[in-house]
């Protein structure tokens, strides 16, 4: 059997549901950890990623074929994380885990080749703007083209590398390593 | 005259802060989704019905791997490792492209290269095979005094390393980005791209 998510999402729409699994166990990992880093918590994290997946099989008639299914697929998570976040703050409890103030940066001098560690950077991502964060993720992380990032997140090619170019920039400031120049 | 010199260092560490940023992202490590999670969602989800010729023209519109050459992509297509492996190019004479035209098939031909005259065997191993040594042996270029060998490899993300005399495993010294597999061992990770290479830079 192909199992390329293209031939995935036909059986589904031919009326193979179990199909859907396949899909589910593939994506599963980035998308509930998206949400980790969107809530900050287990148990909203596994419902949104529970969402997520349900809305995108509704949805699976308005999948294009052409196109590949996970920034797609992304595309739908970040709306639902977006509005939850959204309620959250309507009912005042804003996410402080997110927005809270960044950790200062390392001594000004000090070189990143010393100062930078993982979980660092992971504690700094979750200071920078979501879109610059998720941005970088996607690329990095998640390894998608540029294209296919942009379309995850509905913004064009050109905004997509700005984007990472900041979010790169950033970090790097975050981190103590724009220090270089004088 | 200095300013420019040190501007240029400048923006050297710059861009292996950058490099280095984009690897530890890269690095970061992954939650496991909870174990009930396919089966919470599948619970959820009903078999679609649709008609005959709705699920035929779906079908009709799935990407066929074989597609025509077009001549406005080649130049486009000749990128494609994007903060990845700095793939082998050769600034003399006979200058080798890293990355061939996009095949038939749509896979794009890799050259990977250590600089390591004084091994006697290096091999290429990674995700693209199941790590498994002795598919891609790697040979020794003289002229570009390095071990060399090229795969065929479609769209998407590996982890890779060469396998040095049979028992070092080391990590492309020229990736940009690795990631740490669970075995101590640093893999380099190398992203093949469809589309072109105005995508390759941080």
């Amino acid at each position: 059997m192909n199992s390329s998510d293209a031939n995935l999402i036909y059986e589904i729409l031919a009326g193979d549901a179990e199909a859907y699994a396949i899909l589910v166990r593939r994506y599963q990992k980035p998308i509930f950890n998206l949400m980790l880093r969107m809530t900050s918590s287990d148990e909203d994290a596994m419902d949104l990623t529970q969402e997520t997946f349900v809305r995108a099989y509704e949805k699976l008639e308005q999948f294009k074929a052409s196109s590949p299914f996970f920034p797609w697929l992304y595309t739908i998570g970040m709306n639902l994380a977006r509005d939850f976040q959204r309620k959250l703050r309507a009912s005042r409890n804003a996410l402080e885990a997110l927005s809270g103030d960044p950790n200062p940066p390392s001594n000004p001098g000090e070189h990143l080749h010393d100062s930078m560690d993982r979980e660092k950077v992971s504690r700094l991502l979750q200071t920078l703007p979501l879109d610059y964060r998720e941005a970088l993720i996607l690329r990095f992380h998640e390894g998608l083209s540029v294209s296919e990032l942009a379309s995850a997140l509905s913004i064009s090619v050109s905004g997509a590398k700005m984007r990472i170019h900041r979010g790169l920039q950033k970090l790097r400031e975050l981190l103590g390593g724009g220090t270089h120049d004088e | 005259m200095t300013n420019e010199i040190k501007g240029g260092f400048h923006e050297d560490l710059q861009e292996e802060d950058l490099r280095r940023i984009a690897g530890m992202i890269a690095n970061l490590p992954d939650r496991e989704p909870p174990g009930e999670l396919i089966g919470s969602v599948m619970a959820r989800v009903k078999p679609k019905k649709l008609g005959r010729l709705r699920v035929l023209w779906r079908r009709m519109q799935i990407p066929v791997v074989f597609a025509p050459l077009r001549m406005a992509s080649v130049a486009a297509s000749l990128a494609l490792a994007l903060l990845a492996v700095i793939l082998l190019m050769d600034r003399g004479a006979q200058q080798t492209p890293v990355a061939s035209l996009p095949q038939m098939n749509g896979e794009r031909t890799v050259v990977f290269t250590l600089n390591m005259p004084g091994a006697s065997k290096v091999e290429l191993i990674g995700s693209f095979n199941q790590w498994r040594p002795g598919d891609f042996v790697m040979k020794w270029d003289e002229s570009r005094k390095a071990w060399v060998v090229s795969l065929d490899l479609r769209k998407g993300r590996y982890e890779y390393a060469f396998l040095v005399d049979g028992e070092k495993v080391l990590p492309d010294p020229n990736a940009l980005i690795y990631r740490d597999d669970d075995f101590g061992n640093r893999n380099s990770i190398l992203i093949v791209e469809r589309n072109n290479g105005h995508e390759a830079g941080i």
